[in-house]
């Protein structure tokens, strides 16, 4: 006999560990407690596919100026107060026009569009988890790699099981105190930081964004703790992103992120020992480009998301100019 | 068409209208308080990973 009410399930995918009753969604809106199973709502219905340049992900170290096909879907673990794509992060899946794409479909489109790798994307990917996964795998076998743009908010477990099929990722490291977390974003700064050391100690290529906006997350100091940490945990030859902020979702009373702030915060992170850091969503700035920590000379050209240059090695990954092993993938 | 016949034409086509407008209205309202179904059309239905079943 069936019962009258089906149980309580708890998604473990996140650290949001969502209870959900009969009919219920998880905060990413996306998953839903059916009869006490778990479904995703949004298999196989991405809401945004686009061909991007890598380096718009942003992935510098990561087959720098090859195409990479993009998709997400509705949804996200987090409610970050500037989230620059909340028009689909905070969406339900009903409110945003899905596509019907299966993973076999997106290998393809793919492959058509002449791109190397498929990213996961705009969104928060791990809310799609099951769709990437298995995008992921079918991809693998196609010879595309696959790209993991994320917040960072996934369980240890999970983790695991898409690093078997994930080659690189860029986690975006919102701020350093879990204050910032807190009020900012609705999550916790731990889960993050575990979750970057074991991609880390998977294998994956991990390069690290930090969107400084004015007023909440640019203080010095904290930039100064998050890049010493990064640098004694992650290691110093992570590629760190520090990105311009521009007045976003509730967040559009605070001005765009000042130049001088964005080239302070990178200072601060070299001085902490990261050798390639990098400022983003600035274009034409020189500090997009990458240079070698040993001779200092340009290796990578980059003006906006166009790579003008290459004096890398591709198959040693050192420089031309004096072979310092450069931290990459680059074939 | 002059200004009294335009407005002629949006009363008759308001007449013939209303009814229906309004009936679309209120079975719009009812059908989001109290749907047919509770799956959402147009979504998916895949099996999810990593949850469990929880006691009581």
């Amino acid at each position: 006999m069936t019962p009258l009410l089906s149980p309580k399930i708890q998604c473990t995918l996140c650290p949001n560990l969502c209870v959900m009753g009969d009919y219920e969604r998880g905060k990413c809106r996306v998953r839903i407690n059916q009869g006490g199973e778990l479904f995703s709502l949004v298999y196989g219905k991405p809401c945004a596919v686009h061909v991007d340049p890598m380096e718009k992900k942003p992935l510098y170290h990561f087959l720098p100026g090859t195409g990479i096909l993009s998709i997400a879907t509705a949804g996200c673990l987090l409610s970050c107060k500037y989230c620059q794509n909340w028009e689909i992060s905070q969406a339900w899946p009903e409110e945003t026009r899905n596509l019907d794409l299966p993973p076999k479909d997106v290998v393809d489109a793919a492959i058509r569009s002449g791109s190397r790798s498929i990213a996961y994307t705009y969104t928060e990917p791990t809310v799609f988890y099951e769709y990437m996964w298995d995008t992921c795998a079918l991809a693998h076998e196609r010879g595309l790699r696959n790209v993991y743009v994320t917040c960072g908010y996934i369980n240890p477990e999970p983790l695991r099981e898409l690093a078997k099929v994930m080659d690189a990722a860029n986690v975006d490291l919102k701020g350093f105190t879990e204050a910032f977390y807190l009020d900012v974003s609705g999550g916790h700064l731990q889960p993050v930081l575990d979750a970057i050391l074991l991609m880390k100690e998977l294998g994956m290529h991990v390069e690290l964004t930090n969107l400084i906006v004015p007023t909440k997350n640019d203080d010095p100091k904290m930039i100064r703790e998050m890049s010493q940490w990064i640098a004694k945990y992650a290691g110093g030859d992570t590629p760190l992103h520090f990105s311009r902020f521009y007045p976003n979702y509730r967040y559009r009373n605070l001005p765009p992120t000042p130049l001088e702030i964005l080239v302070q915060a990178r200072e601060i992170a070299m001085e902490e020992g990261i050798r390639y850091v990098y400022v983003g969503n600035v274009p034409g700035s020189d500090y997009n480009s990458t240079y070698c920590p040993s001779c200092r000379k340009r290796l990578i050209h980059r003006i906006g998301y166009e790579v003008l240059s290459f004096e890398i090695d591709p198959e040693t990954s050192a420089c031309r100019f004096c072979g310092t092993k450069i931290n990459g993938v680059w074939k | 068409m002059n200004k009294e016949n335009k407005e002629t034409s949006r009363r008759e086509f308001l007449k013939k209208n209303v009814f229906w407008g309004a009936a679309l209205m209120i079975s719009g309202a009812f059908g989001r308080f109290f749907p047919l179904t509770k799956k959402s059309p147009g979504l998916s239905q895949k099996p999810g990973r990593y949850y469990k079943r929880l006691a009581g």
